[in-house]
Order: structure tokens, then sequence, then C-alpha cells
């Protein structure tokens, strides 16, 4: 692009012209990107939570009181061939009663009061965190339960998928708002874009009578557009940033946007600016 | 003649709201002519030189410019065929926030040339019209005269086949005009052909050249 200097450059120009107009549409564009922001935020870390719970995903899985060592081994192997699952580790009875004189120390006399160890042999199961569904985990532990010799499976279902769906509601409503308020932002900088178009008619005119082609004309404004876009998104994203420190220092778990959320936005933004300056020019290149 | 530059083959341009600019006007404009266009006031002379800038297109009748049929162009096709047309104002139309020389550079900075070759171009042709060492003034700065010398100057920076003159001195005093005269004498002797629309009979008189006379949107009567 050999003119990209001169577009850059009118283009600058053109954001000192516009003044407060400019800075409307600057501002209009940031509280958009910001609203936006929030949600992608909360969207982002409710993911990173739900991703982390599941990728440690396991099932405990109890088996029958009465059971023997050589049964025990059997299940295992079972539980082993289950689709999903990546590892079953054998906890015994005796493991089970160390565990939990571990986990409750002040309580072990509670295990010698009852005389004979009360606690059953267990499975804990792995499952493949990543891929499996909560709907398809809840399959698999109904699955799990009907396998022989075994009496209970217990994993933190209920919790999983709430976390799942929360995630999925801010991404929905977050992707509402923000497109509605992200269009009325655009629409913003259609009329500052076409005002400054408008005050600079007769250049323009004057621009086509000298042999420029539409492209030419456009270019100036479109960049402004972009301009105005990648300025508002960056003044939210720093906005946004801020408000994040701000609630890490009271101890609040929250981490801010990855690169690819900042971009793909910043991206959104400068199209979403250079899109609606393209057609805030295009009524006045008719000359 | 030489070869044409412009043809109009019957050409007739109503508007939208009925006025009939001109009608049935066949005329030719070779290589390297200067020719002027007169008529009083609302004659058509402004529409005459509306379709060969391509701002208009012929309701019938075919208008020809450089050998492409301006009533067929495409849209973007446009600024290519006027890249090859130089236009003069009687307002000037400078950018007023930009300097002389910015003027002048603007249809070679269009054209994609490198800004030191933008410059050199510039400057020649503001050494043409004798305005070099006012090339960082900003138009309003100058006088009428030095005003029109610097849109001729943008006129002509791309070397145009054809140089197109609407009034060009409607608004300068008689010395002036005499001297933009010279000026576009200069330029056509170069190569350039030139018509000038006036209804200043004055200037007509003392330039020996071409006249196409408009009345009523019909060719009225021309004269060599």
């Amino acid at each position: 692009m050999k003119n990209l200097g001169f577009f850059l450059r009118e283009a600058f120009k053109n954001i000192g012209r516009g003044g407060i107009l400019t800075a409307a549409a600057v501002l209009a564009i940031t509280f958009a990107a910001l609203i936006a922001g929030i949600f992608a935020t909360a969207y982002y870390n409710l993911r990173t939570i739900y991703e982390e719970v599941r990728s440690e995903l396991y099932v405990d899985v109890y088996l029958k009181y009465e059971i023997d060592e050589e049964r025990a081994g059997a299940v295992g192997e079972h539980l082993r061939k289950l689709p999903g699952v990546v590892r079953a580790d054998y906890i015994s009875r005796e493991k089970a009663a160390e565990e939990f004189v571990g986990l409750f120390p002040e309580d072990s006399d509670l295990l010698d009061a009852l005389g004979e160890n009360p606690l059953p042999a267990s499975y804990r199961v792995y499952l493949v965190g990543e891929e499996e569904a909560p709907e398809e985990v809840a399959t698999l532990v109904e699955e799990i339960k009907a396998v022989d010799g075994v009496d209970d499976a217990v994993y933190a279902q209920e919790w999983l998928s709430n976390l799942e769906r929360a995630a999925r509601v801010v991404g929905v409503v977050g992707a509402a708002v923000g497109g509605v308020l992200g269009a009325a932002a655009i629409l913003v900088v259609i009329s500052t874009i076409g005002l400054a178009v408008y005050a600079r008619r007769d250049t323009i005119a004057i621009m086509k009578m000298v042999g420029a082609t539409d492209g030419f004309v456009r270019a100036p404004f479109v960049v402004e557009g972009l301009l105005i876009g990648v300025f508002g998104g960056l003044l939210a994203l720093a906005a946004l940033y801020g408000g994040v420190q701000f609630l890490q220092t009271y101890d609040v778990v929250v981490s801010f946007l990855p690169g690819t959320y900042v971009g793909a936005g910043l991206a959104v933004f400068a199209l979403g600016g250079g899109l609606g300056s393209s057609v805030a020019v295009r009524r006045f290149l008719k000359v | 003649m030489a070869a044409s530059m412009i043809k109009m083959f019957n050409v007739t341009k109503v508007f939208k709201n009925g006025v009939v600019a001109l009608d049935d006007v066949s005329v030719e404009v070779g290589k390297g002519e200067l020719a002027f266009l007169t008529g009083p006031s609302g004659a058509g002379k402004s529409t005459f030189l509306k379709l060969i800038t391509a701002e208009e297109k012929p309701t019938e009748g075919v208008v020809e410019v450089a050998g492409h049929d301006v009533g067929a162009l495409r849209r973007r096709d446009i600024p290519y065929l006027r890249r090859r047309i130089g236009v003069v104002f009687q307002d000037f139309r400078l950018l007023s926030e930009r300097t002389v020389l910015e003027n002048v550079m603007l249809p070679l900075t269009i054209l994609g040339l490198t800004p030191s070759e933008q410059r050199r171009r510039a400057l020649q042709v503001l050494t043409v019209v004798g305005l070099a060492q006012r090339k960082d003034a900003k138009p309003l700065e100058l006088s009428g005269g030095e005003q029109q010398r610097v849109a001729i100057a943008r006129a002509i920076a791309l070397d145009p086949a054809i140089l197109l003159a609407d009034e060009p001195t409607g608004n300068l005093d008689p010395d002036i005009t005499w001297h933009v005269m010279k000026l576009f004498r200069a330029i056509n002797a170069r190569g350039t052909a030139i018509v000038i629309a006036t209804h200043d009979y004055d200037v007509v008189k003392r330039m020996d050249a071409r006249i196409i006379k408009i009345l009523g949107g019909k060719l009225h009567r021309e004269t060599t």
C-alpha cells in the first residue's frame, strides 16, 4: 500500500479536527467494549475454573463391603475397560483406614473403638476430563454403578454442571449485551465520521475531480474509524485491567483476559469502526 | 484536424427535472486544439464540460473522450479518465488548509508517485505558472490570479491530454485575465487540447481561437 502514510496522516488530521465528536465516538466504543469485556472476563474465569476442575475429575467407586481382594481386582479390570476412564487406583480397606487417620488424626480412636475397619475398599477412577461433557460423565457414573460388586459411585456432578451452565449463560448474555452496545457504538461512529465526511465534502469533490478512486477517498476515513475502534478498545482494556487488579488486591481470584481474547476484541472493534466509517463515507462518493 | 480528443455525436442531456441542458449537439475537439465554449449563463456550457469529465452521462447520443465512450464507462473506470483531464474552475477549488505545493501534489499523490517525485513534478508545474517561490503559502494568502495559476498548475500536473476551464477568469481583473490566457496558450502549445468555457466576449475576441457557441442547449455557431 503505497499511500498508507498519506492515509494515516489524513486520518490523524481528521481525528484532530473531529475534537469532541471523535472523543464521543471513542467513549461510545469504550463503554461497549468495557461491558463486553466484563462479561468476557467473567466467562473466561468461569471457564478456567471449570476446565481446571474437570481436568482432575475423578469418581470414587465404593465396592461392596463383603467383596474379597480377587473380586475387587476383577471389578478394577472392568472399570479400566470403560470408555472415558484413564486410570483406576485401588484403595484397599486398610489403605482407606490409613487415609482416614491421615485426614482426621483426632478421630483416629473412632476406628479403634469400632474394633473392625468399617471402611469399604474403593477405586478412584480418573476420567478423560477435557473431552467429557457433564451429561456424558453422568452416563458413565450410571454405568459404573451397574458394575457387579460396586456399591456406589460419587462425584461432584451437580456443582460441575452448574458451573458449566453459569459459564454458558454469562457467555450468551455477554454476547447479546455486547452485540447491542457494539451496534450502538458503531452507529455513533457512523454519525461521527458522517459529520467529518460532510465537513470535507468539498475536498472529496476536488479529490474525485483530479482522479481519485472511491477507495482513495474512503481510505483515510476508514483508517480513522479503525483507529477510533482501537482507541476505544484499548481504553476499555485499560479500565478492565485496572478493575481486575483492584479485585485482586481484595483477594478475589480473578485473572485478566488472555491475549487471544484481547486480540480478538481489538480486531472486532477496529473492524466495527472501519466498517462504520466505510458506510458513512459511501453516500458522499457519488461525485 | 488532428485526431479527436473530444467527440460529441447528437448529444442530448435532459435532467431529471425535465430541463433540457443540451439538445442534439455534435462537435469535435482535436488533439492540441484550443477552443472557447461560449454562450450566456445557463446555455449549457457547464453541462457540456461535465459530460466530458463523466460527471454527467448523456441522455442520448455518444460522448467520446480520449477514445473512451463516456456513457459506457463503468463507475470505477471514471477516475482513470479524469487523470487524463485537467479541470480549472472559476472559484479555483483549492484546499485552503494545504499549502500551494500540497495542492499541486494532490493529483500526483492520488497517482501513487513517491513523495520526492510528487514534489519534483509539482515544483516543475509551479515553475511553469510562475509560482514556485510561493509554494509554502496557503491559497488564501494569494491573490485571485495567483490562486487561479495554482489551480492551473494542479490541472496540468498529470500532463493531461485535455484541459477544461469553466469561467476561469470570471473572478479576475482584466490584466490578470490576460496573463492567465497567455498561460493557457503556452500550455496549449505543448500539445494539450483546451476547452475554455466563458461568457466574457472580450477575452474571446482578443484570443485568436476556435469558438463553439451554445444557445439554449443547441450548438449555435462555430467559428475558427
